[in-house]
Parts: structure tokens; C-alpha cells; sequence
């Protein structure tokens, strides 16, 4: 397994598919991160493939800086922008079990197809709700209009629609900085599957 | 009026009417937070550096200018927080206990709308707004050109290189400011000696290019950018031809004011084409520096 920080602009698999041609092996990510969104994406190479459904649900880690007083279509600063000028009265954003409807622009299938591919079409669909875990959003600091969260979450949840939970703000930046226990300092490294099994128990049991 | 800068646990209290934030660029919106003030609050280092350091961005100004630039607003004086991991754990509460009617007495507390301070940015400006001591002003936020001026904004003007759309948010130049260093003489050689900086790595510059500027008053063409005809080696340089001016700058410190950027970088095939556009630069430098009035 690969440690990658992915760069912004790119999606995870313009990277998978960089990485398959590099070393022309197999490959495959175990969670995609959106494409303004930079950080941690573990890479599968080769055999190791097979455990990425015992890694897509490791917890994720996030820096995540909210743009206040702004509205993205998407959530992300890929929409459309608009200014409303009014600055949300409250910075904290909802921990515990938070329902979360699926944005229209995310991988998520929708009879057998991604709504993303729906999106880019201009259709709407009516998209899945969910309750997501949020371990944990800590405001770190707020200034110049913009306010910097550290976030800890279950798989599966959207950030963005985090942030948009404070109404006038939208996700302007977004990093991974640790998955499960891969942390995005150790990017660049190369993990045995023997010591991702001891890492992450799901794979110890796995492989066994 | 010469404005006092005193370090926080210097200050003495006495009725003031505090403007507080981290006013980096001194913009529109945060002048209209200043305005009336005798005293300004500020931290330094800017309170990211310490709290969320990844999320720093490239500042707009350093505190030797943002210090002028607030002494220019008639402020008697500024109190300036030594912001520490300590100064962060302090919560909202404390801020206005000890800091606010304690240390400072203030009776009258200026800040914009979406200042935000104290551990985890929990204190606001209902919070402000909530206590008897003193009273409150919330500014809201200035429209420049149709959109909030902040100073993401301008960072994004300036790195643009947008000159004229970073002066309407700032209400001044965008300038900067350091120590004249030996170049490689290559402009001595070509006709044009310059005045060379090496900018700071911390603090926003405008995108790479050539400009129409004033350097410490005087109009002047400046390039910014590695100098793309010659391999010199160097990384980024503020390089800044004084028009009509041939005095020895080196180990002074320079202030260049960015008026209009004139052209993108660009190579030459020689130096003779480079001269020629040089004298291009310097006459529309002139004409722009001519023309140009203080807003």
C-alpha cells in the first residue's frame, strides 16, 4: 500500500491511474477525496487490491477551511460562487450523528449511476440521506472571513455538506491529513500488507 | 501626532475606545472598524502562525508597515499582543476580563462582523455586544467593486497582479518593503541600475511582471520575477529602476508602491531587444506615475 498526498485540481483516480502506469501494476485507492480537496489517499498496488473494502471504512482526519459570508452551488469551490455578504452567526458545526443528504456532485451511485455523471448532464435526482459519525469538528481559528476546522468523521462523510450546515459558508479548502492510522506526514512511504493487517485489525483478520 | 506602540502587558489603563483585529493591509473595511478609535488592538505574529500554522497565508503587509499605516489613520496608540500558545488558550471571557476593561479600561469597543476570538474562536461580537462595561460598535462588511473587500481578496488581487483592483480595496498602494541588496550588476551594465530587494518569504508580492511604481516617492519601473533573459541563479527579486535618480541604495530600506503593472515577464532573444523594451517600461512608467493621484 501506497501513502500519496494527492494535489488539488486532480481527481484520486487521474493519481490510481498514474501510479498503474508508473509501476504497470494493478491499482486501486481505498476512499476517493474530491478534486479541489488535497491529502491522504492509500494506494493498493498489485494483490493488495483485494483489501480495499476493509480500508474504505477507516475513519478520516480532515484541516478543512470554510469561506464565510459565500454560497457554492457544489458545496466546493468548483460551483458557482455567489456573495451574500452575511456572515453566519454561529462557527460551530454539528458533531454526533448528523444526517447528510448526498450532494448531487459525488461518486455515490444512483440507479447504477454516479451522480456526478447525472450532474454534469443538469439532471437532479432526488439523492440518498444518510447519518454519518462526527467524532469531533474543532474550530481552530477564524479570521479574514474564513474559519479553519480540524475534523474526525466516519467513512462515508461529506465535509462540505458539513460546512454547509452554517449556510453562508462553503468549503474553500479541504485536506486529509490522516486515514485510520496512515497519517499524510508519512506520504511518500510504502506499507507492507503484513504491517497494514497488524495497522488495521479488519485486514489482520482478513489475511488470516 | 507620532502614535505610542505599547506591548500589552505595558499598557495602562485609561478610558479608551479600542479597535481590535489583526488588520492585515490596513484594508477599506478594516479603516472603517479604525476610524474614531484612539487605540488599536493587535496581534502579532499573526494568530494563525501559532494557532493553525498550514493555514497561513502570505501576508499583506509587514508590522513595520501595518504600524504606519495605522499611525496615518490618527490612532494615538497601538497595543500590540505578543500572540504565544498561551495567549491562544485564553478563552473569550478572559479576553474581555483581563484584557479589555482590565488592562486596557476600555469604554467603547470597535471590531467587524466577522471577527472572531479566544479559544476556539469562541468570543463574537454579540458576545461584545453582551457586556455593560462598554459599549460595542459592529462594522459591517465593505463592498468594494461589487464584492466584500477582505484580505483573501486582496492577497488573490496582488498575486494577480492587479494593482489597481488591490488599491481600491486598501485604499493605498499595495507596497513593499526591504533592504537593498548587491544585484548581479547586470542592469548597471544595460543602463538601467536597480535598486534590488529580495522578498520576504512570508508576505504576499505581486505576481511576476513589470511595474509602474513609487519607490520611497520617487516613479520607478519595477520587475518582479527571476529574470527570465538571464540565468542568474537567483530566486525571486524585486529589481526597481528610480527614474531619473542615480544615488547608492544599497543597505537602505526601501518602500516601492505598486501603482499598475505594465506588462507580463517575458524573454528576449538579446540584450539590445531587452533595452529597447526597457525604454518602453520607463516611458509608460512615467506616464502612469504622472497621472496617478492618491485616492
Amino acid at each position: 500500500m501506497l501513502l500519496y498526498d494527492k494535489p488539488a485540481g486532480v481527481t484520486s483516480h487521474d493519481i490510481v491511474a498514474k501510479v498503474r502506469r508508473e509501476r504497470s501494476c494493478k491499482a486501486g485507492h481505498a476512499g476517493t477525496l474530491d478534486p479541489f480537496a488535497t491529502g491522504l489517499l492509500l494506494i493498493l498496488l498489485g494483490k493488495a487490491t483485494k483489501l480495499q473494502r476493509f480500508l474504505v471504512g477507516l475513519p478520516k482526519t480532515y484541516l478543512a477551511t470554510a469561506r464565510l459570508g459565500w454560497r457554492s452551488s457544489t458545496g466546493d469551490p468548483d460551483g458557482e460562487l455567489t456573495e451574500t455578504g452575511t456572515v453566519p452567526g454561529s462557527l460551530e458545526l454539528p458533531t454526533g450523528t448528523v444526517r447528510q443528504q448526498v450532494p448531487m456532485t459525488s461518486a455515490v451511485r444512483v440507479g447504477g449511476e454516479r451522480l456526478y455523471k447525472k450532474a454534469h448532464r443538469g439532471e437532479t435526482v432526488a439523492t440518498p440521506v444518510r447519518d454519518v459519525e462526527v467524532y469531533r469538528a474543532e474550530l481552530l481559528a477564524s479570521s479574514d472571513g474564513l474559519a479553519h476546522y480540524e475534523i474526525e468523521c466516519a467513512a462515508g462523510t461529506y465535509v462540505r455538506t458539513l460546512i454547509e450546515t452554517l449556510d453562508d459558508a462553503y468549503c474553500a479548502e479541504l485536506r486529509r491529513t490522516a486515514v485510520g492510522p496512515f497519517q499524510v506526514e508519512d506520504a511518500g512511504e510504502e506499507i507492507a500488507a503484513a504491517r497494514v493487517a497488524e495497522l488495521v485489525p479488519a485486514v489482520g483478520v482478513a489475511l488470516r | 501626532m507620532t502614535m505610542q506602540v505599547t506591548s500589552l502587558p505595558d499598557a495602562e489603563p485609561r478610558p479608551r475606545h479600542v479597535a481590535i483585529g489583526t488588520f492585515d493591509g490596513v484594508h477599506l473595511g478594516h479603516q472603517a472598524v479604525i476610524d474614531d478609535a484612539d487605540t488599536v488592538l493587535t496581534f502579532e505574529p499573526h494568530p494563525l502562525e501559532v494557532l493553525h500554522p498550514a493555514a497561513l497565508p502570505k501576508l499583506i503587509m509587514p508590522f513595520s508597515v501595518k504600524r504606519d499605516v495605522i499611525a496615518g489613520l490618527g490612532v494615538k496608540e497601538l497595543v500590540v499582543i505578543p500572540f504565544d500558545a498561551e495567549f491562544a488558550h485564553r478563552s473569550a471571557e478572559d479576553f474581555i476580563e483581563h484584557v479589555l476593561i482590565e488592562k486596557l479600561g476600555a469604554t467603547k469597543v470597535s471590531v467587524g462582523e466577522n471577527f472572531r476570538f479566544g479559544a476556539k474562536a469562541k468570543g463574537d461580537p454579540a458576545m461584545l455586544g453582551a457586556r455593560q462595561e462598554f459599549e460595542t460598535r459592529v462594522m459591517p462588511l465593505v463592498e468594494v467593486d461589487g464584492e466584500t473587500v477582505s484580505s483573501t481578496r486582496i492577497r488573490a488581487l496582488v498575486a494577480a497582479g492587479d494593482m489597481e483592483g488591490a488599491r481600491h480595496c486598501l485604499g493605498a498602494p499595495f507596497m513593499v518593503e526591504g533592504e537593498v541588496v548587491k544585484g548581479d550588476q547586470r542592469g548597471r551594465e544595460l543602463g538601467f541600475p536597480t535598486a534590488n530587494i529580495i522578498p520576504d518569504d512570508t508576505l504576499a508580492i505581486p505576481g511576476h511582471g513589470v511595474f509602474a511604481a513609487f519607490a520611497d516617492g520617487v516613479p520607478a519601473a519595477v520587475n518582479v520575477g527571476v529574470r527570465p533573459t538571464f540565468e542568474s541563479g537567483r530566486g525571486v527579486l524585486i529589481e526597481t529602476y528610480l527614474i531619473d535618480r542615480n544615488e547608492d541604495l544599497y543597505g537602505r530600506i526601501l518602500r516601492v508602491a505598486f501603482v499598475a503593472r505594465l506588462r507580463g515577464e517575458k524573454r528576449f532573444p538579446n540584450a539590445e531587444e531587452l533595452i529597447e523594451q526597457m525604454h518602453r517600461d520607463v516611458a509608460d512608467a512615467v506616464r502612469v506615475c504622472a497621472s496617478f493621484q492618491r485616492p
